[in-house]
């Protein structure tokens, strides 16, 4: 499953490159088409999204600094929960750690929008990759947590057929 | 799969069709921008209501195919809702300040004048043009709000779940020698 996620997380991250390489390769649907389907989930502002090739990525730049985060997150994943040893309460630490990244990008975005300080390229990048980096951390031990609890079903399920197979074989033995 | 001993069809109802709704309904949908936030809202939303009701704690496994659930029914109802608003011509309007504002930031005045013609095609397109030309946008983005639709209801009863879970007894399989 972890080779899964970080394939997933590559390829998410490589898409966000691919509307601006359309676009500059001249395939001008494809591009946009790219653009529309990540309308849905960034709001795609050109002054505040990086560039390549000319043209803006398909989310802004707090959002890619989040994807990279949570890249950046996945890789260092197995050697924090090598240190945590398993411990019971990583869930629960991961998820403060989310709880406590989210302060910095609350502000960010807070003072700006109250026009107290014009946030910049720099702030939005480096609130977002923390945001990005614990969020990954937290929603892979997550996931793992889930893919254990399913593996653990099925392995009771498979238990509970052979013994109740055992039992009937017994009774009709007698 | 465990979520069948927990009544988890009206939160994912409830979830889906917050998320389906929210989406496609243009105004409101702009939360979106925000982290596909109501795909996350829509999921964190269906898992609170699961744990509410649930006997015994949820895990994190039932979060995930609650989400799967909800995020499956979202694209159902963002699919119903957001076709006639697409065939209606509204949405158009929207897709072309997006484009004009990416053609705005073009260097090569060629492709420029590309997206100008492309806006200007967009918008003397038919209904049924409209449609066959949105609908991968359209299953496109059903796919990822669906995807975090999953992480809002991991993350709602990463938030919400209080109980400990402990784990479940062993089968009783009367007296057995």
């Amino acid at each position: 499953m972890y080779q899964l996620s970080l394939a997933v997380a590559t390829i998410w991250l490589l898409a966000l490159f691919l509307p601006p390489a359309m676009m500059a390769a001249g395939h001008l649907g494809l591009g946009l088409i790219g653009y529309q389907v990540f309308s849905v989930i960034c709001h795609q502002i050109p002054d505040r999204s990086w560039h390549s090739q000319g043209f803006p990525l398909a989310v802004c730049s707090r959002c890619t600094a989040i994807y990279f985060g949570a890249l950046l997150g996945l890789l260092i994943y197995p050697s924090i929960a090598r240190s945590a040893n398993r411990h019971p309460y990583f869930v629960a630490c991961t998820r403060r750690w989310v709880t406590i990244s989210f302060f910095p990008m609350l502000v960010d975005v807070g003072l700006d929008w109250l026009k107290i300080w014009r946030n910049t390229f720099t702030s939005r990048s480096l609130t977002g990759l923390t945001v990005g980096i614990a969020g990954a951390l937290h929603l892979y031990s997550l996931l793992v947590d889930a893919a254990s609890d399913w593996h653990r079903t099925d392995r009771q399920q498979s238990s509970l057929a052979a013994m109740l197979e055992q039992t009937g074989e017994r009774n009709d033995d007698q | 799969m465990m979520i069948n001993d927990l009544d988890w069809k009206q939160p994912a109802l409830i979830g889906g069709l917050i998320v389906g709704i929210a989406s496609a309904v243009p105004g409101i949908s702009v939360i979106n921008c925000c982290f596909c936030g109501w795909a996350l809202i829509g999921g964190a939303v269906a898992s609170k209501m699961l744990i509410s009701d649930a006997p015994r704690p949820v895990r994190s496994s039932d979060g995930a195919m609650l989400g799967l659930y909800a995020g499956l029914i979202g694209a159902i109802v963002f699919f119903l809702i957001a076709v006639p608003i697409i065939m209606s011509g509204f949405a158009t309007k929207l897709s072309a300040s997006l484009m004009e504002s990416i053609a705005g930031n073009f260097s090569n005045p060629e492709l420029q004048a590309a997206m100008t013609e492309a806006v200007a095609e967009m918008s003397e397109q038919g209904p049924l043009e409209r449609l066959r030309s949105s609908i991968v946008v359209l299953i496109f983005q059903a796919i990822l709000q669906t995807g975090f639709t999953v992480l809002g209801s991991l993350l709602g009863v990463s938030l919400f779940e209080k109980r400990i879970a402990l784990p479940p007894p062993p089968p009783y399989l009367g007296d057995q020698q």
